[in-house]
């Protein structure tokens, strides 16, 4: 699974979302499964329909766009 | 309830004079912001997630001219976002059909009126310089917005394709309460961490201006016609929040800083900066990017004008 974490530069929740998401796949122990991206190029952001960062996009659909998803919400996204 | 505070705290420590005098007013401003702060970003925060950016986009897709502006205005007061938004927005409401100006007007005065804002002016200046600057605030959005469209700029925005029917992610209407007091309090935790830094700074540049500036410096150095200008021109390599910025403007009216003077700066800080410049690069070509830069300027500095002669 390909885990995209949409963000611009300098936005402080889209950093911690990609934390989050992180430690929940290594809590799972699903490093080798899934890959997490940041994407902080706008135009990708575009290309989603996401206007309101941070967003997680989960081989390629967006599942939270413009909050940060709790740990439950990151776990159930990844299962 | 602040005021005592800040002056019982300062009897305790047994201090006289310009110290003084700038410690109350950093203790006192400090609490001030700090609470309304809290109070109304979480409120906002809250009623926030009722009206996420796509349901303000779709407010504005079908809208004409003039109801569109000031509806575009009036959704950039009550919608605070992380300059780093700025943008995916623009993006956002252009590429689904938001009219150009209109998201310009609301990329505008979002920065420089908004919620909390609003309260921390009523508290600093009282209620008809707090309306002036936001009627100001709104007249200049919206001029600038309508101007840039007029004079034809929307061809220098880059092209970019928007996935306009992607319905994927969390909808606004179907969370509980809980949901949405979690989601309030996340947002509210991450704008006044934002802001906060600012604020510290803002209000010990303030303290230190109102305890340490002599009276009749303001009267002797910024006065005349190009003060407004001036004013206008320092606030754009200035960067920082509209929340740090009023506890300074704040002490240099005190200090006898006109008003006209003193909100231009404001909005200036506010709307106008480089590192918010060179962010729109990303979408916009460098003619409209001056262009915008200039015509807010000069409706700022109109307004300082105005200002100046009604207070």
């Amino acid at each position: 699974m390909k885990v995209e974490i949409l963000g611009s530069e300098g936005c402080a929740t889209c950093e911690q979302v990609k934390q989050n998401v992180q430690s929940v796949v290594e809590e799972m122990g699903k490093e080798d499964e899934i890959e997490v991206v940041k994407v902080t190029d706008p135009s990708e952001f575009a290309s989603y329909g996401v206007m309101s960062t941070p967003a997680l996009v989960a081989d390629g659909e967006v599942k939270y766009k413009g909050t940060v998803p709790s740990d439950e919400e990151i776990k159930e996204v990844l299962s | 309830m602040f005021k005592y505070i800040a002056v019982q705290l300062i009897g305790l420590t047994g201090l006289t004079g310009r110290l003084a005098a700038a410690l109350e007013f950093w203790i006192y401003d400090t609490l001030k912001i700090t609470v309304i702060l809290l109070g109304v970003v979480f409120a906002v925060s809250y009623l926030r997630t009722y009206l996420p950016p796509e349901k303000i986009r779709d407010f504005l897709k079908g809208k004409k001219a003039i109801v569109g502006y000031v509806l575009a205005g009036l959704l950039g007061i009550i919608s605070p976002f992380c300059s780093c938004s700025t943008v995916p927005l623009f993006l956002g409401f252009v590429g689904v059909g938001v009219p150009f100006g209109m998201t310009i007007t609301f990329l505008t005065v979002s920065p420089m009126v908004n919620t909390a804002a609003v309260f921390v002016l009523f508290g600093s200046f009282g209620w008809s310089l707090t309306l002036a600057y936001v009627l100001g605030g709104l007249i200049v959005g919206i001029v600038g917005g309508a101007g840039l469209k007029l004079l034809g700029f929307e061809r220098y925005v880059v092209d970019f394709d928007f996935a306009a029917d992607e319905e994927g992610g969390n909808d606004a209407s179907d969370k509980s309460a809980r949901q949405r007091l979690r989601e309030a309090y996340e947002d509210a935790k991450e704008i006044v961490g934002r802001i906060f830094p600012y604020v510290i700074i803002g209000v010990g540049l303030g303290a230190a201006i109102h305890g340490f500036l002599p009276e009749g410096f303001i009267q002797n150095t910024l006065q005349g016609a190009l003060a407004v200008p001036a004013a206008t021109a320092l606030g754009i390599p200035i960067y920082t929040n509209i929340m740090g910025v009023i506890p300074v403007a704040e002490s240099l009216i005190g200090k006898g800083l006109p008003v006209g003077t003193s909100i231009a700066f404001m909005m200036s800080v506010a709307a106008l900066s480089v590192p918010q410049f060179v962010l729109l690069k990303q979408v916009m070509k460098r003619n409209l990017i001056i262009a915008y830069g200039g015509i807010i300027g000069f409706g700022i500095m109109i307004l300082g004008f105005i200002f100046n002669l009604i207070f």
